[in-house]
């Protein structure tokens, strides 16, 4: 992840020198087939592209786009703690939530109930409770298969088919 | 891999009345189901064997019946596997 | 009112074995309400707040939305749920049956839907 970055970052420099090569012609083409598809969904590029000099903003913008398509496509995992509120904000949100809480709840004042399903589906209970609870047939059918179930259960392995971790061929 | 798994749980299937079975393990995630019988019921299922064998904690595992009208559910554990089949009556 | 709430909470934390903590928060991992037993763990704000970060991660993976993260370790298991703008966070002890608390997500439904008007009015 990190050598994408760096890999951008020299193509920026390159092109900035004025030094033409093969990626400097890339990146322009995809400048261009970005701006179509980007202007219409983005305001923020729509007014930068208007306000700066055309040229060079548009080839730096073409590639912080590109930095920013790469980093909402990596998982970055690096980026996980990036982010803490702080304690005072956290302190002001959970006050605020114990109060919209109180509001919410007692505005729809209907006691909530889990709902208890016992007995529902079942018109004659009492035939039920008193047949016999289980046949000998459906006894020993159920004994059999689940220890049938348990010896085949313990013959699940992970078969190794392709390897997990694969190298990356960079040059 | 889980083929064997596969097969006992085709031969349930193919018993008369029978029309679904979900196997879970000692977490109550599922292994394997078949027919009408949803991945979600595994914990319950799991749950409700752990709860019955304390009854009898001396005892083997019991086999639970669930019954209403016309259907009934079979409970099993076996180790650290529980298995439920689902039944017409 | 929303102590009525916080007892039907408990009584679904009572049910499952081995199960300490249920904790519904915000995005940030600001708790909105929150029901433990006595041998729950402190958890610090940070560890939830992760959650909301991980899910996007998780979701380039190609699978899909993420729904639920399962986290184990040594002595708890902690399962979150995505319901977003809120995070359900239960925390359990290691041989806490998982699927059990799973299953506990059309359960909490319900109470999710009548939380969620406080957080989406932010």
């Amino acid at each position: 992840m990190g050598c994408c970055y760096s890999f951008f970052c020299n193509d920026d420099g390159s092109s900035q020198n004025g030094e033409p090569n093969e990626r400097t012609h890339l990146l322009v083409n995809t400048e261009t087939n970005n701006i179509n598809i980007q202007g219409n969904n983005s305001d923020d590029y729509l007014n930068q592209d208007v306000n700066a000099a055309p040229k060079k903003t548009d080839e730096q913008s073409a590639l912080s786009r590109i930095l920013q398509e790469t980093a909402t496509n990596v998982i970055d995992v690096a980026a996980l703690d990036a982010h803490n509120l702080q304690q005072h904000e956290y302190l002001d949100r959970v006050k605020m939530y114990n109060m919209r809480i109180q509001q919410v709840l007692a505005a729809n004042r209907q006691p909530y109930k889990v709902k208890t399903l016992l007995l529902q589906d079942v018109s004659s209970a009492d035939k039920i409770l008193a047949a016999e609870p289980i046949s000998a047939e459906d006894y020993h059918f159920v004994t059999s298969m689940v220890s049938k179930a348990s010896l085949a259960i313990t013959e699940i392995k992970v078969e190794h088919k392709e390897d997990l971790v694969v190298p990356f061929r960079i040059p | 891999m889980e083929k064997p798994l596969e097969r006992v749980m085709e031969e349930i299937l193919n018993t008369t009345d029978v029309f679904g079975c979900v196997f879970a393990d000692h977490q109550g995630l599922c292994l394997g189901v078949k027919g009408r019988a949803s991945t979600e019921s595994a914990g319950v299922i799991g749950a409700i064997a752990e709860e019955a064998s304390k009854l009898e904690p001396n005892s083997r595992p019991p086999v639970i019946v669930l019954e209403s009208e016309n259907k009934m559910c079979i409970i099993q554990r076996n180790g650290t596997i529980t298995g439920a089949i689902y039944k017409l009556i | 009112m929303a102590d009525e709430v916080k007892k039907v909470l408990l009584q679904i934390l009572n049910k499952v074995t081995g199960l300490y903590c249920i904790i519904i928060s915000d995005r940030d991992g600001v708790p909105i309400l929150k029901v433990s037993n006595d041998k729950a763990p402190e958890m610090r704000p940070s560890f939830i707040s992760t959650f909301g970060l991980a899910i996007d991660q998780g979701s380039k993976l190609g699978l899909g939305k993420t729904k639920t993260l399962i986290c184990s370790y040594a002595h708890y298991q902690v399962v979150q749920m995505n319901k977003l703008p809120l995070i359900v966070s239960f925390v359990a002890s290691d041989t806490c049956n998982t699927g059990h608390v799973l299953a506990l997500e059309q359960q909490i439904e319900p109470i999710l839907n009548k939380i969620r008007v406080a957080v989406a009015e932010t």
